[in-house]
Parts: structure tokens; sequence; C-alpha cells
């Protein structure tokens, strides 16, 4: 399920993400550090779960792909292409997006599997605003849209560099990520603000 | 430059957003809005003398202000990240050269 291309690490792949992926991603980490700064769980922790995070958001995308057509809210809802139900179809998918979140919580407090509840807010944050306002609204990034145009929605699950990590990329283009900014400091603020 | 000189990690955030914010602007307006402040007859600006100090390549002028936004961002990013785990792991040999700044 989880093939690891291996050539991500070659001196034509590898300076392509310092170019489109690693600023922004450094970014999410050196602030999720700021946002558990003065608690008692560590760094290591802190970069363990943000880690797990961007896997789950992968995951989970691809997940909910393989649930056939009938029965998948998040074909029916997010992959129609009927402009009537524009804003009803974004609605629902923002709340799909927000239960991805939500389960996590669920399952982090059930399992107890130690991940900081502020990290799971702050990155979810980060993927629904993404998503939602930066994917559906202002169609930043030819990739997310190539996931849509593709027939069997088998590409592209996002976050891009985890696609290219595990080969599941349409195509070999990375996804310039400088749009996530906003998304990335307002959610850091809002969170060092209401923690 | 107070980025290289502060040791305090609410100054780096602070200075840390404001970068972000540059970088925002550079990204919607096409060119960074600081750069034109410094432009004058004389004097080259700054994203002029940070690049002839790190190549010899000609570039253009926004390209010049991405490289120096970039590497102020990573500049901070960097000396967050290292603060906060040195200040929380409190490596022993590391005290003597952290303590008297964050005194």
């Amino acid at each position: 399920m989880f093939a690891i291309k291996w050539s991500f690490f070659d001196k034509d792949n590898l300076p392509k993400f310092f170019e489109n992926h690693f600023m922004e991603m450094l970014m999410v980490y050196v602030f999720s550090l700021l946002l558990m700064r003065n608690t008692t769980t560590s760094p290591v922790v802190t970069l363990v779960s943000m880690f797990f995070l961007f896997f789950y958001s992968y995951f989970i995308h691809r997940i909910i792909h393989m649930i056939p057509k009938e029965y998948n809210p998040h074909i029916l809802f997010h992959h129609n292409d009927n402009k009537n139900d524009y804003w009803f179809n974004w609605i629902i998918e923002t709340i799909i997006n927000v239960m991805f979140f939500v389960t996590l919580y669920l399952i982090n407090v059930f399992l107890n599997l130690r991940i900081p509840n502020i990290l799971i807010l702050y990155y979810g944050m980060i993927y629904v605003s993404v998503h939602v306002v930066n994917y559906s609204i202002f169609h930043f990034g030819d990739n997310h849209r190539n996931h849509h145009l593709d027939p069997i929605q088998k590409c592209n699950f996002g976050p891009d560099t985890f696609d290219h990590f595990f080969n599941t990329n349409c195509n070999s283009n990375y996804e310039n990520f400088i749009h996530m900014l906003p998304n990335i400091l307002c959610a850091f603020l809002i969170i060092e603000y209401i923690k | 430059m107070t980025a290289l000189l502060s040791s305090n990690i609410n100054v780096l955030t602070f200075l840390l957003v404001v970068m972000i914010l540059t970088k925002i602007c550079y990204w919607m307006n096409g060119c960074c809005f600081l750069t034109t402040y410094e432009k004058n007859d004389y004097f080259s600006t700054t994203p002029q003398l940070f690049s002839k100090i790190i190549t010899n390549v000609e570039l253009n002028e926004t390209d010049m202000e991405l490289l120096l936004i970039n590497v102020g961002i990573l500049i901070l990013l960097n000396k967050i990240f290292w603060l906060i785990l040195l200040s929380y792991y409190r490596l022993p040999f590391l005290q003597k050269i952290i303590q008297p700044c964050s005194q």
C-alpha cells in the first residue's frame, strides 16, 4: 500500500523538494515547537506528532477514496461538478474535513496516543483551511486540480511531499507551498492566542 | 541583524512573523515592498549587497529580494528550532554559552 519512491532523494528530485516544500514544512514544525514551548511535552514528541499528523492527513484521504462511490460523502459532494450546489457541497466537504481531525482527537483520547490536542487543532486548522479555502475557492496549486481531473482519483491525495514520497503523484510536478503561508501563520497566531 | 544577535525566543518569533508577512506581500505583489524604501541613485539596496556577497551570477531585482527573504526566514527558523531544543534539554556543555544571553 505504501511503496516508498526512493528516487525522491536523488539529485534531481531533492532540490525540487527544498525549492517548493522545505521552508513551509520547517515552518509548521517550528511553530508547533513554539506552541508546545511552555508545556511538559518534549520537542521530540512534538516533532514525531507533527510527522504523524502529516502522514495521517495523507493516509485518511487515501482511505476515504477506498469507500464505494455510492456511500462515499467525499466523492458524492466534493467530487461533484454540479455548479448549482457549489456552496452546499463546500460546506459538507468542510464538515468532512473537520471530522477527519475530530476522529483523530477521539482516537487519541481513547487509545491514549499522547498526541497533544493543541497540535491536532493546529494542524487541523492548516489542513482544512488550505483544502477548503486555498484549493476549493482560490484554486491555488495544479496538483489538487489533477486529483479531481483524474478519472479514478488515485493520485495527488496531498500533502504533495507525501505523494512524491509514496509515489502517488499524478505527474512529476512539485506544488509550490507558498500559498500556505497565510494559513500557517493564522493557525499559529489563533492557537497561540486561545491556548 | 537583530535575529543574529538576540537569543530571546519572543523577539525571534516576532521577527519571524514580520518576515513571513514580508514574504506573503512579496508573493502577492511580485516584489518586496521594503526594497522600494531603499532605492536611491547612489547606494545599493540590501538585496543587491546580499546577493553580491553570496554569488557572482547576475540576478534580477526580484530574485535578489526572494533570496534575502528566504535566507532571513531560514536563519530565524533554525535559530528558534535550536534554542527551543537547547532550552528544553539543557545540555550542560552549552549552558555556559546560552546562559549569559538569557539572563
